[in-house]
């Protein structure tokens, strides 16, 4: 795998991205603001809410942001990880076209892993340019928090493709959204602390890449980023980012060198 | 290496030895020993399920040998994929294409993962989408193609890089007759400027015309090799008559009342063949014997002949 097979690989998605990148555009803009509308002016301030994070009391929408921004990094790697991979993989037969080239089946897996992190970088800034244009953030601290949110998203995505390649049936997507994505969203203390769980729950929350990602983001948009937890979260989405890499390289060499 | 650096030889494109290619069953491709040196043309065929497609795609540096060994420019397969397939054109059985991109797209992706410079690409393509017959389609998007179409978008792809080596599997499948042409007419010229040529294909005129060399294969196995005429002339014969029949029972009717003509007699499910030396004279002797003159048939004996006595004896098939 060189980085020119990474580079062209990147570009044929990016020369299909040209087509859709309006329509997607506009979602990636309006979906942070209904987030924020909903939870931040609607649910926030309808009960007035506050929230504590780390030693201080903030507002709800100060709270809930930073875990929004985590989360949709998932959703945004959810997205672009799954469908796409798994069409490219058995529908177009995308990859199988890289392979016979000498792009490989390396370069087919890298090539899309770049893109997707292009995907999930674009979102996420958008993200939090909105929340910046709304003065929900005004730390410098948040420019590290797109870092973070942008390795969120790869540590998940990067299992997802793995997954993705592997299937052989498109139902298998759905089962991994109902079944993975939308609980992970849910319960990995972006809407509210992990501490309203049971103990036990709460060592199995704090595993997840979810998680790691949306308290690190949080603790830097609060200024309360400590070095030694951070490492430790950044290791854990390292971990993630690892394992689902060697995963589609595994799966990938199995299915396009069979 | 040896070959080639010495004069007069040409060097090697294929080396294998005992190449084997198994999905978990029986070997689709096994313990396949093969030479093929530079600017040959070569054809494989077979019957369906014989392993030929699997064998291509080794050859193609795509699938892995599940044993055995292949070397490719002299190359280790193995461990130089890369480096080989940067030589190859690859056209698969099946199209790959992709589908949400228009056709000059498609060429022009293909030539970038070959590394080539965008400049480049544009200036052949417009050749290409001239040869493919596309030129007017170039915006289209490969959804909206017909099947032949895209089969000629393929080609048209596998050619942008400049291949040494090209690689067709069934390239002609899907084709209109004219597209047929235009493609024999096209490797013909790339085979005069020193391009290999390895192709698979049903179609015995198509092997006939553009190979070198013929490979038989059956259940894994290469059985038999040659040059076109010389497989004619080892399994059938200068010419055959063919006497159409009605039915099974007729044809056998028929075998009963001619069988003594010609060297050799093949029965078809409403068909037979008297492979003969010299089919004026065995048409005159069918006719004697009563046959209708309207029924019968004399033509060259062709590598049909042998596909179908070989798939008769159940050499292959
Ligand atoms: N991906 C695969 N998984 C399992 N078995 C396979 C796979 N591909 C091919 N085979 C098996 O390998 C054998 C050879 O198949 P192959 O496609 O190489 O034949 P072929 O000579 O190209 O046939 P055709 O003329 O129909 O294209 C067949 O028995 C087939 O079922
Ligand atoms: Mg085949």
């Amino acid at each position: 795998m060189t980085m020119p097979s990474i580079l062209v690989a990147c570009e044929h998605w990016l020369l299909q991205y040209r087509r859709t990148w309006r329509g997607t555009l506009t979602s990636s803009i309006l979906a942070p603001l209904l987030y924020l509308a909903t939870l931040g002016l609607g649910l926030g301030a309808s009960f007035d809410l506050q929230v504590q994070a780390h030693t201080q009391r903030v507002d709800y929408v100060v709270f809930v942001a930073p875990g929004l921004l985590a989360g949709w990094a998932l959703q945004t790697a959810a997205e672009v990880s799954a469908y796409p991979v798994a069409t490219a993989m058995r529908m177009d037969r995308t990859y199988h076209g890289m392979a016979s080239s000498p792009v490989g089946y390396r370069g087919a897996y890298a090539g899309h892993l770049a893109f997707i992190a292009l995907r999930v970088a674009i979102n996420c800034a958008i993200f939090l340019a909105v929340l910046g244009a709304l003065g929900i953030v005004t730390s410098w601290w948040a420019v590290v928090a797109l870092f973070v949110a942008v390795l969120t998203g790869m540590s998940c995505a990067a299992p997802i493709l793995a997954f993705s390649a592997a299937i052989t049936r498109d139902a298998s997507l759905t089962t991994l959204t109902r079944l993975v994505v939308t609980p992970l969203f849910l319960f990995s203390g972006i809407f509210y602390p992990v501490s309203v769980f049971p103990t036990v729950l709460q060592w199995l929350i704090s595993v997840t890449p979810l998680w790691n990602g949306a308290e690190l983001c949080r603790q830097l948009m609060t200024g309360h980023a400590d070095l030694r937890p951070a490492l430790l979260h950044l290791l854990v989405l390292g971990c993630y980012l690892l394992l689902g890499t060697v995963a589609a390289e595994r799966m990938f060499k199995r299915r396009l060198t069979l | 290496m040896t070959q080639a650096l010495s004069w007069g030889q040409p060097a090697s494109v294929v080396h294998a030895r005992g190449l084997t290619k198994s999905y978990g069953g029986p070997a689709a491709v096994d313990g396949v020993d093969l030479e093929i040196w530079a600017g040959e043309s070569v054809g494989i065929l077979g019957p369906n399920g014989a392993g030929k497609t699997s064998l291509m795609r080794m050859l193609s540096c795509v699938s892995l040998p599940s044993a055995g060994s292949l070397r490719i420019f002299g190359l280790d397969a193995a461990k130089q994929s890369r480096d080989i397939r940067r030589r190859l054109g690859i056209v698969h059985q099946e199209d790959i294409l992709d589908s949400e991109l228009t056709v000059a797209e498609n060429i022009y992706i293909y030539g970038r993962y070959f590394g080539m410079p965008r400049a480049v690409i544009r200036e052949n393509s417009a050749e290409l989408l001239e040869f493919a017959k596309l030129s007017d389609r170039a915006d289209s998007r490969v959804e909206t193609l017909s099947g032949g179409m895209k089969r000629r978008l393929s080609i048209a792809r596998a050619l942008v890089s400049k291949p040494e080596v090209l690689l067709l599997d069934e390239p002609t499948t899907g084709l209109d007759p004219q597209a047929r042409h235009v493609l024999w007419d096209r490797l013909a010229m790339l085979k005069t400027r020193g391009v290999t040529l390895i192709l698979t294909t049903h179609f015995m005129d198509e092997a006939e015309q553009l190979c070198d060399r013929i490979l038989l294969m059956d259940r894994g196995s290469l059985r038999d090799e040659g040059a076109p005429q010389e497989l004619v002339t080892r399994y059938a014969s200068k010419d055959v008559v063919e006497i159409r029949a009605s039915g099974a029972a007729d044809v056998s009717a028929l075998a009963e009342l001619v069988g003594k003509i010609g060297n050799r007699m093949e029965q078809l499910p409403n068909r037979l063949l008297l492979h003969v030396d010299d089919g004026d004279l065995a048409l005159r002797a069918v006719i004697d014997l009563g046959v209708d003159p309207r029924a019968c048939l004399v033509r060259r004996g062709s590598l049909e002949d042998v596909f179908l006595r070989l798939s008769g004896r159940s050499l292959l098939g």
